[in-house]
């Protein structure tokens, strides 16, 4: 078989996560192909590279308490207005109710008149 | 943290849900591996953890959470090249920055992370055929980006 075909099985295999037909495929091929052999190995050891790699450089490590920080007062914020829901929606109440009740005053003074 | 500049703030334990905490570095890692600028990455990072306290789930709902909202700032052009990696790892992350943001986002949660295909499919809303694609020809790009292929 030819390399380009088992591109995506010796990834796979590097993986372990191929299947049983997908193993028996790649073994077979690297036993005759020299240069897939090699890359099954550079492949292994880059997925190695990768889990161990440090994504953050050390400046932006450092930074990261004030970013915690900043989440830490979003948070807040957001627990604050949560908070806050109640008493304004009592306060909206209150404003219609007097709202309606200036209104039918007016109107009973009107008729009364 | 907090706590201490506000007074009397009990509720600050939401912000601290030990999930979070935990997971907080490594969504900075990834975030800044994909948008490629630190206070970038750390706003991303903070509407992940904010939705992640709204709405608690496993490492997985926390992954597909993150993907959205790096999504979403791709998707407004928000894509900075960061500055020259240094170090041990400096070609690799060199090589990575230069892979498409799909196929950086599928390696990085995939090799970094540890996330299965499965979870991968699910987080990334594709099919396994397409992740396993994905990763055999971003590794192999990274293989010939870094230059093993030749130094063998």
């Amino acid at each position: 078989m030819r390399c380009e075909f088992v591109e995506v099985l010796l990834s796979d295999y590097a993986d372990n996560v191929a299947d049983e037909r997908g193993r028996r495929i790649v073994e077979r091929h690297i036993q005759l192909c020299c240069s897939c052999r090699t890359d099954l190995l550079l492949l292994q050891r880059l997925a190695h590279q990768l889990e161990r790699v440090a994504l953050l450089p050390m400046g932006v490590s450092a930074r990261m308490p004030r970013y915690q920080y900043e989440l830490e007062r979003l948070l807040l914020a957001r627990e604050r207005a949560r908070r806050r829901r109640p008493l304004m929606a009592v306060a909206v109440v209150l404003v219609l109710l007097l709202e309606v009740a200036s209104v039918w005053l007016v109107l009973l003074l009107a008729h009364g008149g | 943290m907090l706590g201490s500049h506000c007074g009397t703030i009990e509720h600050m334990s939401v912000g601290r849900s030990p999930d979070v905490t935990r997971r907080y570095a490594r969504i900075l890692g990834f975030a800044y591996q994909m948008l490629g600028d630190a206070a970038l990455a750390a706003q991303a990072t903070n509407r992940v953890c904010l939705r992640a306290v709204r709405s608690p789930g496993d490492d997985l709902t926390f992954w597909c959470s993150a993907v959205v909202v790096i999504h979403d700032y791709l998707a407004r052009g928000f894509l900075v090249r960061p500055l020259m990696p240094e170090g041990q790892h400096a070609a690799l992350l060199s090589a990575l920055q230069e892979l498409a943001p799909a196929e950086r986002m599928i390696v990085l949660l995939r090799y970094h992370e540890g996330l299965t295909i499965p979870d991968l499919a699910t987080v990334m809303e594709t099919d396994h055929v397409t992740i396993r694609r994905v990763l055999a020809e971003a590794r192999g790009a990274l293989l010939d980006r870094i230059g093993a292929r030749n130094a063998l």
